[in-house]
């Protein structure tokens, strides 16, 4: 969940452009630009060599990405903004790797012959494996080794963007990714290349895949030992509207703590749910005294249909909790809260938390297709009447009222002076109502959204 | 998404670039092996002419350059060369590369090489390779100690010496 000030959302960013630029400045220093550029061959050669350099960095710290660190959240705005992050660098890393083998072929197009051309294709096929010593073995594999991390890599990252699988097959392509940088690691480490010839260059990418690696058996290999997650067993499942369940946690051992408007990812042990690994908005009362954790699911995909079956006495490991969608990071503030179906769970625990004493007014919007389909609405009523400061709107969608808009909460708010916005719900709703509230001169640090849902 | 688009674009284009490599390379060497086959029936038996010939059609837009390396006796064999002009022969394509004050013509060795093709780039074609090939201390990752075998290789390879 969540966004933030304006600045902290980029100080992730900087450090990625950081990162990537330094083995660039160390290149730029053992080469001799100005002969590099002379000519085409020189050109295409400097594009595939920073293209590897680039691409090999964003690979590497795709992994840490992934890593799922509350220190990371920080640094981008929220762990949404860090998967975000994470998807971007991979996408970026596959493009720039893909740049390095093309232009390291089509430099010889400038000569010309047909010597050129064969050599072009030879820079794209597999090199025979050599027998005759170690290093010349080595010298052979680490081309073979490029290649086959770079098409693990292609196919690996079809399947991300352009594949819907299953979670378990998408999980063990994830898994398979660490193998290919594995095997892309080899071929830089090994491969006749500027990195293997700069001490320098080679210890800091050598460092930065190790670091990849150690992110990804952290994440993805070793998570049962390294990553820290609390064991909790259902206490009671309740289902208050149709299709919605909600579901009481019981700590049995130590318990989590959270701020309200956070969520943890929740992978049930035993049961017939067990494996999968999803987030979930905290809907409880937040504070010492309240050591039961609550979440409200819909269902709306696989899983989430399958989560109606849950037990009692299921038992569950929970990780977190992550996310700045806190309302109470802006104390004092006018807060105008905006959900749509479902996305209304993180409003729940952050009305249970609202104090009488605070000095921030809220206004929530709560969009639904049917008055059937709210939940929790007895909670936000009652606040109302209790609360002066805390105020609630229903809104049903349909071919009667059309949507939510921004121009309807203005009509109802008056102003949006001075208010930080918090939304939650579709993606196309949120989408639709951030260009809104930014046409409507809202500023866009003043809009913080959670666009992070896997169902 | 944009970075979507991006990846999809970049796979089509790459993929596209692959094939496009693929073809040209095997459709030059038709042409290549079209001509050795011409010269052989035409009783031009050495080999070394032969490749002349394909050089000479692979070329052809390189005019100035031939004419400037047959007035310096640069390619001829026995003839002297610049390092400058040495100094262009630095790809798998076309691969001069120095020794002890000779240089020599390995383009056509590349192949053979025991220690892989990769060596063969601008860090050592067109430049003198006398630490890559008999290795000392300061050769980074590891000593590059060839056999007997390696430099008997190179010498059936050797084109003149370095024009100082």
């Amino acid at each position: 969940m969540s966004s933030s000030h304006s600045f902290e959302k980029w100080i992730g960013w900087l450090i990625i452009a950081f990162l990537c630029l330094l083995p660039l400045l160390r290149w730029a220093q053992i080469t001799d630009i100005s002969v590099q550029l002379s000519s085409w061959y020189g050109v295409a050669s400097t594009i595939g060599k920073l293209g590897a350099l680039i691409g090999t960095m964003l690979y590497a710290l795709n992994f840490v990405l992934a890593m799922r660190s509350r220190w990371l959240e920080p640094l981008f705005g929220g762990l949404n903004k860090v998967y975000i992050a994470h998807h971007i660098t991979g996408g970026l890393a596959l493009i720039l790797l893909c740049i390095h083998p093309v232009f390291l072929a089509i430099r010889y197009i400038e000569i010309g012959s047909s010597a050129s051309y064969s050599a072009a294709a030879d820079v794209l096929l597999p090199d025979p494996i050599r027998s005759g010593s170690i290093s010349q073995f080595t010298e052979s594999m680490s081309i073979n080794f490029g290649i086959i991390g770079f098409l693990g890599l292609v196919v690996l990252m079809i399947c991300t963007f352009f594949i819907k699988f299953s979670y378990q097959t998408w999980l063990l392509t994830h898994k398979l990714l660490g193998l290919s940088f594995l095997i892309s690691g080899l071929h830089i480490v090994y491969v006749w290349s500027d990195v293997r010839n700069d001490l320098p260059l080679r210890l800091y990418i050598v460092f930065w895949i190790g670091i990849g690696l150690a992110a990804f058996v952290h994440r993805s290999l070793m998570s049962n030992i390294f990553v820290r997650r609390y064991r909790y067993a259902v206490s009671r499942v309740s289902s208050p509207v149709d299709g919605v369940i909600t579901i009481g946690f019981e700590p049995l051992r130590k318990r989590l703590s959270f701020k309200a408007g956070q969520f943890v990812f929740v992978r049930f042990v035993s049961g017939n749910l067990k494996g999968e690994t999803h987030p979930f908005s905290l809907t409880g009362k937040q504070g010492d005294h309240h050591k039961e954790l609550e979440i409200s699911v819909k269902a709306l995909g696989d899983y989430t249909r399958r989560l109606q079956n849950v037990q009692f006495g299921d038992h569950a490991l929970i990780e977190g909790a992550f996310g700045r969608f806190i309302p109470a990071r802006y104390p004092g503030k006018k807060q105008i809260w905006i959900a749509g179906g479902i996305g209304i769970t993180p409003f729940i625990a952050s009305a249970k938390a609202f104090s009488s004493n605070s000095a921030t007014k809220v206004t929530l919007f709560y969009s639904a297709n049917s008055a059937t389909e709210m939940i929790q609405t007895d909670l936000f009523q009652s606040l109302t009447m209790s609360d002066q400061r805390f105020n609630f709107e229903s809104f049903i969608a349909g071919a009667e009222n059309g949507f939510l808009t921004a121009g309807y909460i203005l009509k109802r708010t008056q102003s949006f002076e001075d208010t930080v916005f918090f939304i939650c719900g579709p993606s196309i709703m949120m989408s639709a109502m951030k260009k809104q509230l930014l046409a409507s001169g809202v500023e866009k640090k003043n809009i913080i959204s959670e666009e992070f849902s896997i169902s | 998404m944009k970075i979507k688009r991006a990846v999809l674009i970049t796979l089509i284009t790459t993929l596209l670039a692959t094939l496009t490599v693929f073809l040209v390379a095997i459709l030059s060497r038709n042409v290549a092996e079209e001509a050795m086959t011409n010269i052989t029936i035409g009783q031009t038996t050495s080999s070394l002419e032969a490749k002349k010939f394909i050089n000479e059609i692979s070329v052809e837009n390189n005019d100035e350059q031939s004419q400037n390396e047959q007035s310096l006796g640069c390619g001829v064999v026995g003839g002297k060369c610049s390092m400058a002009e040495i100094a262009k022969r630095n790809n798998k394509a076309e691969c001069w590369v120095i020794y002890r004050g000779e240089y020599y013509d390995v383009t056509s060795y590349i192949k053979d090489h025991k220690g892989g093709t990769a060596v063969f780039n601008d860090s050592t074609c067109g430049k003198d390779i006398q630490v890559y090939l008999e290795g000392d201390a300061s050769t980074v990752g590891r000593q590059n100690q060839h056999g007997t075998g390696a430099y008997k290789d190179l010498e059936k390879l050797k084109v003149g010496t370095v024009e100082n």
